[in-house]
């Protein structure tokens, strides 16, 4: 029985190694084709070589785009070299970013004296506080890093409930008074019944279900009503988390189809970009 | 022993679903499949407020300009390209000036490629039509200050210009000058306008978002926080259609829908067999008990 067992799995991953031969043989072949077709009659403007290094780069980009697809299949090694590769690109990127957008503009550039300014040595302090993040790393140093920390917590939190504050009580548009909706409408004097007030009532109902699922402060089953309005508030909130997971589906076939359009336009040309 | 269909439905190969899956997204690009587009109420509610500076742009010598806070990266282009791509393109045809800055360090730089694509077919220049303030990180203090005074945080656009002196900016004196701010985003960060510049200006604020974040947008829709949203590729599509352009959410929304529906499909499927399957257990277990009875 091991012995048939481990039969199939040689002959599976035999199989496996000749469709990704034929498949790689198939990518390469064409991505070479593709370059010299490009540099033997490039487009308007561009010289042979550049046309061929674009087509080369375009070729790359379809590489890696089916080698980490390939993931769907089964895990294996292409698949985690350029998952590495990603990682260590993004490292790189956002390293030279903060260098030249942020540290070289905003602190270099002053202290060393650009654009005819003259040096400002003071802002070699701002080194002082920096470097204080970096006591997080020594065990017995640590609290060195908390005092600088202590500063970035505390204008966080005063101006984040300024923010809160203005999200939930902006006049006209805060979230509680918006909450406060009409169960009936004014018209010609009287009020009426309309499908913007059901909709309101509907409201209500979900907000103060689901309120009451969050409230803990006694037990629930000491006020009769509790028990089923927390239930209906777990069902609504469920009802939420799955529009949540159905939109996340949307979102993943968007990368796929965005992908398929990379791979059908501009790689294999078989459609109008 | 052949396993009852209830079962071999709730274990066909994952590998299997993914492949159709790839023939179901890949039909439409060949085959032309069209299905009615109707616009959600936030798609339609942000392209007429785009539609309202128009009008307002062509009666007044003070041209109002939009806001392109574009904080997406390369890894939710599929969603926040064409949004950008179909928001750059209604400015451009309504003749409307815009300026675009990120958050996010990619978010600018992409954002300008569209722009010099789209403004190639319209005519328009850098600089006269739009201008690019580029990356810029803020912390909450220095975005305050931001709001205070533009000109005190930022000094140049992305090529270098000082941006008093460039052309689109004349307009511009302070973010009230600005009548919409369009927050592009993967991940959120739309709230620190709503929180911060709305109630000390009353700008108004829409946001383009990935489909992920789309149902955490709806209270601000809810309360007017936000005037408007373009939610995933499907808004993408449907503003695209409102200004009649085919972009890349026209073409993507065959296969999603598609897509979509072999979901559904095999979700439902899937329950329907765990369904019987329980069924099945339930009257097995009746059968046995009856049995030692």
């Amino acid at each position: 029985m091991a012995t048939e067992l481990e039969a199939n799995d040689a002959s599976r991953k035999r199989t496996e190694l000749i469709v990704v031969l034929v498949i790689s043989g198939a990518v390469l072949a064409y991505i070479l084709i593709d370059m010299f077709r490009a540099m033997a009659s490039p487009p308007d403007g561009q010289s042979g070589f550049g046309a061929l290094f674009d087509r080369f780069m375009v070729g790359v980009a379809a590489i890696c785009t089916i080698v980490i697809y390939s993931f769907l299949y089964k895990e294996n090694p292409f698949y985690r070299f350029l998952e590495h590769v990603l990682v260590g690109l993004s490292v790189g990127f956002y390293t030279m970013l903060t260098w030249t957008q942020l540290l070289k503009p905003n602190w270099w550039d002053k202290l060393t004296g650009a654009d005819g300014l003259p040096p400002n040595w003071y802002w070699l302090l701002a080194i002082f506080p920096g470097l204080m993040w970096y006591f997080q790393l020594s065990r017995k140093k640590v609290w060195l890093s908390r005092i600088i920390i202590m500063f970035f917590m505390g204008t966080g939190a005063g101006l984040s409930f300024k923010g809160i504050f203005n999200l939930l009580l902006t006049p006209g548009r805060g979230q509680i008074q918006q909450s406060f909706k009409p169960f009936l409408t004014r018209f010609g004097g009287g009020v009426v019944f309309t499908a913007t007030n059901f909709n309101n009532i509907i409201f209500i109902v979900v907000i103060l279900c689901v309120l009451s699922y969050f409230f803990f402060s006694f037990r629930h089953d000491k006020i009769k009503i509790l028990p089923y309005s927390s239930t209906l508030g777990r069902y609504f909130l469920m009802v939420c988390f799955g529009t949540i997971f159905g939109t996340t589906v949307q979102g993943r076939m968007s990368l796929f189809i965005d992908r398929l359009t990379f791979l059908y336009t501009e790689w294999l040309k078989v459609l109008a970009g | 022993m052949k396993k009852p269909w209830y079962e071999w439905i709730q274990s066909i190969d994952r590998r299997i679903i993914y492949l159709v899956v790839f023939v179901v997204v890949s039909l439409p690009f060949f085959i032309k499949i069209k299905l009615p587009m109707r616009p959600s109420e936030p798609t339609e509610n942000l392209y007429n407020k785009v539609e309202q500076i128009a009008d307002y742009n062509k009666t007044s010598t003070k041209k109002k300009c939009i806001f392109f806070q574009m904080d997406w990266t390369p890894s939710v282009q599929a969603e926040c390209w064409p949004q950008t791509e179909a928001m750059i393109e209604h400015c451009f045809m309504r003749d409307i000036p815009f300026i675009i800055m990120g958050w996010a360090p990619e978010g600018p730089m992409l954002t300008q490629t569209i722009a010099e694509k789209r403004a190639k077919e319209h005519g328009k220049k850098y600089g006269e039509d739009w201008v690019n303030f580029g990356y810029k990180p803020m912390n909450l203090p220095a975005f305050l200050a931001f709001i205070k005074d533009v000109y005190s945080q930022i000094n140049q656009d992305t090529e270098g210009t000082p941006i008093r002196n460039v052309p689109v900016m004349q307009n511009v004196e302070s973010i009230r000058d600005v009548d919409l701010i369009f927050h592009v985003t993967g991940s959120g960060g739309v709230e620190a306008w709503i929180q911060y510049l709305q109630p000390e200006t009353g700008t108004d604020v829409a946001t383009g978002c990935t489909a992920i974040i789309g149902p955490e947008m709806y209270p601000y829709l809810d309360s007017g926080q936000l005037i408007g949203m373009m939610e995933g590729l499907s808004g993408a599509a449907q503003y695209e259609h409102q200004i009649g352009y085919i972009g890349k959410g026209t073409r993507g929304s065959g296969s999603q829908n598609l897509a979509h529906f072999w979901i559904i499909a095999m979700m439902v499927l899937g329950n329907v067999g765990y369904l019987f399957q329980r069924k099945q257990e339930r009257e097995e277990k009746q059968r046995l008990e009856m049995a030692g009875e």
